[in-house]
């Protein structure tokens, strides 16, 4: 594990580093994928301007596909742009299902490329709590950065918030084909989980339940 | 009559490589597209391509470890890397693992069109 990146990172600029990396690799994907529909059309105007037949049909899928990246390019920024704000007050109030889904959107990318696939599952409920944000957006981001040393083949993490008691708890339910065992995920949450936080590990059919929240700051307002 | 260039493209953003097929197909070259390492396999198991556009960043099986695996089942194929971003010193590792070139994204139309003519010569043709 790269202990280092733990230990180095009580700043937690290698964790925005990494943040922002991602969001950039995202939105240059978001540009290059405008850049070929945008492409297309201009080779279909180049192609009846030669005397071929108007194909209005492309050019409007075309279009509908760039309206889409365009959508996926907002959201990407909106996130990002909410995220820096992250460090602003050291103790705010904010919806924790919103950061849970902020988080996965701006690391989905890279948790991708590990073969972890994210979801949320949001019960709807009013989940505003006053906190350390900052410290919540990394300990999310640590679980799943490291993640695959313990599931090496890929996994599934599924989040949630833990509703029988009163302090804001995130549940991530993690569940691979293959894992290196309790030992290495005790290893693995014992470094990322530090003075700071509390965190459970339990062990269920073939998965394991990671709960989770910081010592003093999380509550519900 | 001429035989067409055969290309295959991969990349995990599917949204990116039907278009760039399309686009490559109207320049009058035989493309097929993959959205991941292993449908490219899948491809090959079946096909021969001049050359392989292949993105280095994409989950399972990355574009480098594609690349080693069809130079074993198509020794002969030139391979033109793509990168969101790339550093001078990538540029030259992925040469030196056999790579043309490699190319960032977004990649020019009018660029790849050079790098292929560039690699495949007319004899080749």
């Amino acid at each position: 594990m790269e202990n280092k990146f733990i230990e180095g990172d009580a700043s937690g600029l290698a964790f925005m580093g990494k943040i922002a990396s991602n969001a950039t690799h995202e939105m240059n994907n978001v540009l290059s994928i405008i850049g070929e529909y945008a492409g297309v059309i201009e080779d279909k105007i180049h192609a009846a301007l030669n005397g071929a037949d108007f194909d209005i049909e492309k050019v409007l899928y075309c279009k509908e596909k760039i309206d889409n990246q365009i959508s996926r390019g907002r959201s990407l920024n909106k996130e990002l742009n909410k995220f820096s704000h992250s460090v602003d007050e050291k103790i705010s109030t904010f919806d924790l299902s919103g950061v849970i889904e902020s988080m996965i959107l701006l690391t989905n990318r890279f948790a991708a490329s590990k073969l972890i696939k994210l979801s949320f599952e949001n019960s709807g409920e009013d989940e505003t709590v006053r906190g350390n944000l900052f410290e919540i957006e990394r300990k999310l981001f640590l679980l799943i950065y490291f993640l695959p040393e313990v599931f090496a083949k890929g996994a599934e993490i599924k989040f949630s918030i833990n509703h029988s008691n009163d302090s804001g708890e995130i549940v991530a339910e993690c569940r691979g084909p293959e894992n290196a065992g309790k030992p290495a995920f005790e290893s693995l949450l014992g470094e990322i989980f530090d003075d700071d936080s509390f965190y459970d590990l339990t062990e269920c059919d073939e998965s394991y339940k990671i709960s989770f929240k910081l010592k003093e700051f999380i509550e519900r307002e | 009559m001429d035989k067409k260039i055969k290309i295959v493209i991969v990349d995990d953003e599917s949204e990116l490589v039907f278009p760039m097929a399309d686009r490559l197909e109207m320049r009058g070259f035989d493309v097929q597209a993959a959205d991941s390492s292993t449908s490219a396999l899948m491809l090959f198991e079946k096909d021969r391509f001049d050359i392989a556009l292949i993105d280095v960043k994409m989950p399972g099986i990355s574009g480098i470890d594609l690349m080693k695996m069809i130079f074993r089942l198509q020794p002969d194929i030139k391979v033109i890397l793509m990168s969101g971003h790339g550093t001078e010193e990538l540029v030259r590792d992925c040469k030196k693992m056999g790579a043309c070139d490699l190319l960032i994204k977004p990649v020019k139309m009018r660029d790849l069109i050079e790098r292929i003519h560039g690699i495949i010569s007319p004899e080749d043709e």
